[in-house]
């Protein structure tokens, strides 16, 4: 890596992470490196919740996982780490995250050669499960670890593209980055440090792959690849007006709606651009509304969201 | 003498005989531009005709088959029973304006049959073949008298298909005596106040912005959309005075909200919180909305399109029915949109055989696809033999659909003449919309807004 490629990739981190720390302040996002987890109030608590569920399953921790880095908890981990032979600090580091994975990744690992074609990837949140898509035809799938579903954890539901890539952000990212475009928070597609977790609902939005089959993607999917996630989402209050310039999940669902009734926003990506108003001023001549291109009360009716 | 006196007048019958056999003045000529038509010539069962139909999608997410699949359907009969007509559809985008169409005829270029996209018109005498002389006795006796009225202009412009009246909606507060019958002025009037009363909301969810809006309600008065086949304006100064004035009283009396833009777009949120008794004007579209939101579309009572018999609805599931807008004239004038085929010929004329063709295409067409859309748009099928079928296959009780029928007697379309129905649209969009606005804003007097919209200056409009 050359110093002008070190020092970009230093600019946008940074720059990545200041925008991550002022978003963080009204939505959490998942593409935060969040670090040694530390006993505290200050602790992430959605990592602190899959800790406390691991140590649960490993048999170290019999409370309640209600994402809270207590006495209890750092006692567990105490307990955990001396008896993997780790320093008993309470502290959950990468070593620690390592040891709590132990063999949970798949001895059997299937590479695939690449393939041609466009590719387009189709993210499942209901079956965990992500499949590539090739000229149109799935190709291959992959297990999953999707957001909690609860407060701000949701994997966001929209049509995005991939715009940064990245190699080795950290440990809770595993190996690979590949980020989206959601408007409204720093979510990707990426390795881990917790295995065991693929196949369940925990992380905090974003998409977690076994390291080796984000690796597999990472080396296929260039910047601009179409990811398509589907699934549900968590209750949205529609009623604000949209008009050019909005974003939001509600934005989402409305262009999703208006895709459904035959009206092309060009893809539900949550920004409500000049296809999106093209396609709401065409649902509301259809209907005999007024036809501004925004999103009004009456619209939240046709489209059956109120 | 004699004798050559026999053989002048036997050479001139003769000659007689072979000009009269030759020109066959008995049988009816059609002038369309240059040509000359003869709509009688019989189409030759050993030539393969090639029709093109430019066919206006139309968007009904509702509707399984789509419009598409069932036209395919209704085609591939057509070849079953006509095997030497072949039809070339041309599947028009549904939110295409009429500019290519119109393009296309004036070039002399025109499909030979069109589903005319915004209701029927004539398009250019140049160009579009008049239709009375392809019915047989029995077809002309088949179309409904206001579907042939409105499609009449001195001769028959197109083969209608279907009528859309216009229709307000209205929740009722006891459907076993509340029928959807028409209301004056006045019981409106009492209705939304009472309304008003309890729910303390504004009695009318009213898009003023729509000018069908308007527009529905100066044909209700007048019985005349806003400009006549002459061109001329038909609504007198007294009667948009009238109306004008009428609407007003409602803003005045709270029954229409003030802030008119607004409501427009909340008329929906104002209608299913209870806080408004109708919503007005309506279109297919938005009737269905309102209907299957209503539980009335999904009720197994309710019929289906896909055929199954439909059965009244307990008048206790009822809640809401559609009505003509307010009666204001002495006769239920209803304004109504009529759609319908139109046969073209090219400036390459094909000959009298293939206009023949286009326009069996057009009669078969405007009665099958007529009964398929009527029946999912809430319209009336143009063709009497449809109605029994119509009435079957409809998403509603046959009560509701008898008197939509009863109110099409009355049906008043737009101006047939294109240029002048698009003057129309024109004028009632940028001119009374604005203005009947600054009435309810109180920025225009009812007086001055009818005086200008009586003045509006037709000619120096269509010169522009």
């Amino acid at each position: 890596m050359t110093g002008h490629d070190r020092l970009c990739r230093l600019t946008f981190i940074v720059l990545l992470m200041l925008c991550c720390r002022s978003m963080h302040a009204w939505t959490p996002t998942c593409g935060l490196e969040p670090g040694p987890l530390m006993p505290g109030p200050q602790a992430n608590a959605a990592e602190v919740s899959e800790l406390q569920e691991r140590l649960q399953a490993l048999g170290y921790f019999s409370g309640v996982a209600d994402g809270i880095f207590d006495q209890a908890l750092e006692l567990a981990v105490r307990r955990f780490q001396r008896d993997q032979g780790l320093i008993a600090d309470g502290i959950v580091s990468d070593a620690t995250w390592l040891a709590l994975a132990g063999d949970s990744v798949p001895a059997i690992r299937s590479s695939t050669a690449k393939p041609e074609g466009t590719m387009h990837l189709v993210i499942d949140t209901r079956n965990l499960k992500l499949t590539l898509f090739v000229d149109g035809q799935p190709f291959k799938s992959y297990p999953i670890a999707v957001g909690r579903q609860k407060d701000w954890y949701w994997t966001p539901v929209g049509e995005w593209k991939i715009v940064n890539k990245g190699v080795n952000w950290g440990s809770g990212f595993g190996t690979r980055w590949m980020g989206l475009n959601v408007p409204w928070g720093t979510y990707g597609i990426h390795g881990t440090n917790k295995p065991y977790s693929i196949g369940t609902r925990a992380s905090a939005g974003c998409i977690r792959m076994f390291n080796h089959d984000v690796e597999e993607l990472y080396s296929w999917l260039p910047l601009g690849t179409k990811v398509i996630i589907v699934g549900d989402t968590p209750p949205i209050n529609f009623g604000r007006t949209i008009s050019l310039g909005s974003s939001g999940k509600d934005v989402v669902a409305v262009q999703s709606r208006l895709q459904e009734l035959g009206f092309p926003v060009g893809g539900a990506d949550g920004r409500w651009g000049p296809n999106s108003e093209a396609a709401a001023r065409s649902l509301q001549k259809l209907y005999g509304l007024p036809a501004d291109g925004t999103v009004y009360t009456d619209i939240y009716y046709i489209l059956g969201l109120k | 003498m004699a004798r050559k006196r026999m053989s002048a007048v036997l050479v001139t019958a003769a000659s007689l005989a072979v000009v009269l056999l030759l020109w066959k003045p008995w049988m009816p000529r059609l002038k369309v531009g240059a040509v000359r038509i003869n709509p009688r010539v019989a189409i030759n069962e050993n030539k393969d005709y090639h029709i093109t139909v430019w066919d206006y999608e139309l968007l009904l997410p509702w509707s399984k088959p789509s419009y598409e699949e069932a036209l395919k359907e209704r085609v591939e009969a057509f070849h079953r029973e006509h095997p030497n007509i072949i039809i070339h559809v041309i599947q028009r985008p549904w939110n295409e304006d009429d500019g290519p169409l119109r393009d296309a005829v004036e070039q002399g270029e025109a499909p030979d049959v069109v589903n005319m996209p915004n209701g029927i018109g004539l398009l250019s005498p140049e160009f579009q073949v008049p239709l009375q002389h392809y019915l047989s006795p029995d077809q002309a006796d088949d179309l409904l008298p206001a579907a042939r009225r409105a499609a009449t202009l001195r001769h028959l412009w197109a083969f209608p298909s279907h009528i859309h009246p216009a229709r307000w909606i209205i929740r009722v507060q006891d459907p076993a005596v509340e029928l959807p019958v028409a209301r004056t002025w006045d019981q409106w009037s009492e209705a939304l106040a009472d309304n008003r009363t309890k729910s303390g909301g504004s009695g009318l969810a009213v898009n003023v912005l729509d000018p069908d809006f308007f527009r529905h309600l100066m044909i209700s008065a007048t019985g005349h959309s806003l400009l006549g086949d002459d061109g001329t304006v038909q609504w007198t100064e007294a009667d948009i005075e009238k109306v004008a004035k009428e609407v007003l009283t409602w803003v005045e009396k709270g029954l229409i909200p003030a802030d008119v833009e607004k409501a427009a777009r909340s008329r929906l949120a104002h209608f299913w919180d209870g806080k408004a008794l109708a919503v007005a004007p309506t279109n297919p579209w938005l009737l269905h909305h309102i209907l299957r939101r209503a539980g009335m579309l999904d009720s197994p009572a309710g019929g289906s399109a896909s055929g199954d018999a439909s059965k009244p609805l307990k008048s206790v599931e009822r809640s809401v029915y559609w009505t003509p807008p307010p009666q204001i004239g002495e006769k239920l004038w209803i304004a109504a949109d009529i759609y319908g085929y139109a046969v073209f010929r090219q400036a390459k004329y094909k000959g009298d055989d293939h206009t023949r063709a286009a326009a069996v295409v057009a009669a078969y067409l405007s009665r099958e696809m007529g009964s398929w859309v009527a029946t999912r748009t809430f319209s009336v099928p143009a063709h009497q033999s449809s109605l029994e079928r119509w009435l079957a296959e409809s998403l509603l009780p046959e009560a509701d659909m008898r008197l939509l029928l009863q109110w099409c007697e009355n049906a008043v379309p737009p101006p047939i003449d294109d240029r002048l129905a698009r003057l129309e649209a024109r004028i009632m969009t940028e001119t009374v919309v604005p203005k009947l606005v600054a009435v309810l804003k109180g920025e225009m007097s009812a007086s001055h807004f009818a005086r200008e919209i009586h003045n509006v200056p037709v000619s120096a409009w269509l010169r522009r």
